[in-house]
């Protein structure tokens, strides 16, 4: 093997390796490819390692002869150069993940809106009343509700804390201490924007990022889109395959002044679920309490796959 | 030393004579670069103007990459999402490239060299159509199907059948036929998907069908395939004195052979020359041991993936570029016009460069948008987009790149415009639709 072909097949392991070892893949790609991914470095991996073994003595391809384009040495090590560059920006910005930057219409709705109307025809009450699992990463998990289930899907549910934001901002409600105030049930952010789904829940816990739309932002949203409400968003993406198809998913934090927090930071909010009369619609949480955390080893969502 | 005895061009000289050949009018099947090559060899350059292009535009994308990256500066949020979605198209389409390649790999070592241009010649013109039918039969997404095409092309599959295969193949798989249907929820989709791209490949492929394939290729291709490498790559035409290895001083070299000698014939319009298929296929029996087997199967999958990536790479950085900073911004505002709305989405597939499995849960956001509009977005995307027009640039000419992305994009629009309304009422009158499935 030629030491530029070397030298980019090197590369390619070393950055596949260090994004399998170190978790990193969970910000670019879906779960279920990681295996594709797992797989196709230990091809790659294991068919270098023959290449290296096998045809080292017989200098295999150290000519030109086929159409593959090893060209002079000089094409070949700009050639290397361009391998390398997947392998430098993880080195220079080591695991990134999407921000609010490329967000282009916080009221458009998400792709998997076309599922919808499945979730939404599905309105059977939740039957199991299991206590609510804490809310970790794996945030595709849905829990059924452990309050009373309404059969009135027009209405929205009952809004149980609407009063004055609490003088700490990380502090719960002591749903012990008053039975009045449900417990709230941990669901990813894609599942608040589906309007009729987990009926009767009303308190949730959720997590997200920060984003403050800006006054231009705020003067393209549509007319039937209440604009006083847009001070602060939560957001989040959901993928299908991988980032570069992944869409944020939004719902409006009320509450909580924007001035006080910072653009992207990753929260845990607690508060009080106004889902969305429809779809498209924005749904809103009245925020009982904000924990600035760190991101999440798996910051996307996942689309439901069925 | 390799026997059986070579032809000038590196090839096995038919042992029977009977296989060449006789004059017929018109030609039944395109030719095959080896039947052209055999006997008007056009001399390639080893640094024509296509190789200081792509040095040119290599060294600009390294120069980019170091002035917006610089180590140790200060972090800009697009440096995030420029890395995500670079990173991420990287690390999905990756498996894929490298299965393309491995498929390419396999086909080059096991297929039999005479199988395709006789499967080729016995179908003539049907040949294309069966050709794209035949594509779910090679499973691949727009970044492996490259690989996967050179590598039939290599088995001798014409021209014409390897670019219906190119077009129809990532579309006609049932992964992202499935996945379309998921995505919609609705059978229409899918079924007009795979009707487009089959409508598409087909019409290429026949408009193709007489031209040269060298004026198409790019000229280290055409000599390649002329050559008959069978992928182990010797050519035997160049004076090299490198080392087989041990057993491989007899005829351990799949050699396919120039099947037909049309070069000669094509000076004379109308008039061709082609193989006797009747005859029996004489085949130089590969004596490899498991060991040159998996060095050569092994070289052949690496030098594919490597220089396949080089292009995917430079068209990922353009299509990260473009989805950091335009994304789909401004394209809804052309949603209610019946040709902007499919010329848009056309230009959006193009510039989002998604996997062909995904793609379909980005169009279905755009709700805005008509049947045909997103049908446009849907069959346009995998057989063009910015990582796919650099990743054509290992096989093909620039003029041909363009020629075929423009032959298609007229074709796609007018599919949707002209056919998908009659196709669509067909399928709604037979009660196919979003609840049929």
């Amino acid at each position: 093997m030629n030491p530029a072909r070397l030298v980019q097949s090197i590369g390619w392991m070393a950055f596949l390796a260090a994004l399998l070892v170190g978790g990193g893949y969970a910000s670019y790609i879906a779960a279920w490819q990681q295996w594709v991914l797992i797989a196709a470095t230990a091809l790659f991996g294991g068919l270098v390692l023959i290449d290296a073994l096998v045809n080292r003595a017989s200098d295999h391809h150290d000519h030109d002869h086929h159409d593959h384009d090893h060209g002079n040495t000089t094409d070949q090590w700009v050639q290397t150069l361009v391998h390398l560059i997947p392998l430098f920006l993880f080195l220079t910005l080591g695991v990134t993940t999407l921000g609010s930057q490329p967000i282009v219409d916080f009221t458009k709705p998400a792709p998997m809106s076309v599922l919808t109307s499945r979730h939404a025809a599905d309105e059977k009450p939740p039957a199991a009343q299991t206590p609510p699992p804490a809310l970790g990463n794996e945030q595709n998990s849905v829990v059924a509700a452990p309050v009373p289930v309404k059969t009135d899907t027009a209405t929205p549910p009952p809004i149980l804390l609407d009063g004055p934001t609490p003088a700490d901002p990380t502090a719960t409600p002591n749903t012990a201490k008053d039975p009045a105030i449900p417990a709230a049930v941990p669901l990813p952010l894609m599942e608040l924007y589906y309007p009729k789904k987990h009926l009767g829940v009303t308190r949730v816990e959720t997590i997200g990022r920060l984003m403050i739309p800006t006054q231009e932002e705020i003067d393209k949203v549509p007319p039937e889109i209440d604009r006083a409400d847009l001070k602060l968003l939560l957001y989040r993406y959901v993928m299908t395959c991988c980032a570069a198809d992944a869409s944020p998913v939004f719902v409006v934090l009320r509450g909580r002044e924007a001035s006080e927090l910072k653009v992207d930071d990753w929260v845990k909010i607690t508060g009080t679920w106004i889902p969305a009369p429809g779809l498209g619609d924005m749904a809103k949480i009245e925020v009982d309490s904000m924990t600035v955390i760190e991101q999440p080893t798996e910051p996307f969502l996942q689309a439901p796959k069925e | 030393m390799c026997s059986p005895a070579l032809g000038p061009l590196g090839g096995n000289i038919p042992h029977s004579s009977s296989r060449l050949l006789h004059s017929i009018d018109p030609p039944p099947a395109p030719p095959t670069l080896p039947d052209l090559m055999a006997v008007d060899h056009l001399p390639s350059k080893a640094a024509g103007p296509g190789s200081y292009v792509n040095r040119a535009l290599f060294l600009l994308l390294i120069g980019l990459t170091v002035v917006l990256f610089p180590p140790l500066a200060e972090r800009q949020p697009w440096h995030d999402s420029f890395a995500t979605y670079f990173i991420a198209i990287v690390l999905e389409a990756v498996p894929y490239i490298l299965i393309g390649s491995l498929l390419a790999g396999l086909i080059e070592l096991f297929m039999p060299a005479t199988l395709l241009p006789r499967l080729a010649k016995r179908l003539g013109l049907f040949g294309i159509p069966a050709t794209a039918l035949a594509a779910p039969a090679f499973p691949a997404c727009e970044c492996g199907v490259l690989a996967v095409a050179r590598g039939l092309m290599r088995k001798g599959l014409p021209l014409p059948h390897t670019v219906t295969y190119l077009i129809a193949g990532p579309i006609m798989n049932p992964t992202v036929l499935f996945t379309t249907w998921l995505a919609f929820q609705d059978a229409r989709y899918p079924i007009l998907r795979a009707v487009g791209a089959l409508f598409v490949a087909v019409i290429v492929g026949y408009l193709l069908w007489r031209m040269d394939p060298r004026k198409i290729l790019l000229p280290k291709v055409s000599d390649s395939l002329a050559k008959g490498d069978d992928g182990h790559g010797h050519g035997h035409q160049h004076d090299h004195s490198h080392q087989h290895g041990d057993g491989c001083a007899d005829d351990c070299h799949d050699h396919p052979a120039p099947l037909v000698n049309l070069g000669a014939a094509l000076k004379k319009p109308g008039a061709a020359v082609v193989m006797d298929v009747t005859a029996p296929v004489v085949a130089t029996k590969p004596r490899r041991s498991f060991r040159q087997t998996m060095g050569q199967l092994s070289a052949n999958v690496i030098d594919h993936f490597l220089e396949m990536a080089a292009f995917f790479l430079m068209g990922v950085f353009i299509a990260a570029a473009m989805k950091t900073y335009f994304g789909s911004a401004g394209f809804s505002d052309v949603a209610s016009s019946v040709i902007l709305a499919p010329l848009a989405m056309m230009l959006l597939a193009f510039i989002l460069s998604l996997c062909a499995e995904a793609d379909a849960f980005v169009a279905a956001s755009f709700s805005e948008f008509s049947l045909a509009a997103l049908l446009a977005f849907l069959v346009f995307g995998p057989m063009f987009d910015i990582k796919l027009l650099l990743m054509y640039r290992v096989v093909f000419r620039s003029w041909f790149i363009f020629a075929i992305a423009g032959a298609m994009a007229v074709l796609v629009l007018f599919y949707v415009l002209a056919l998908v309304p009659l196709l669509d009422a067909g399928l709604t009158s037979m009660g196919i639709g979003r609840a049929a499935l």
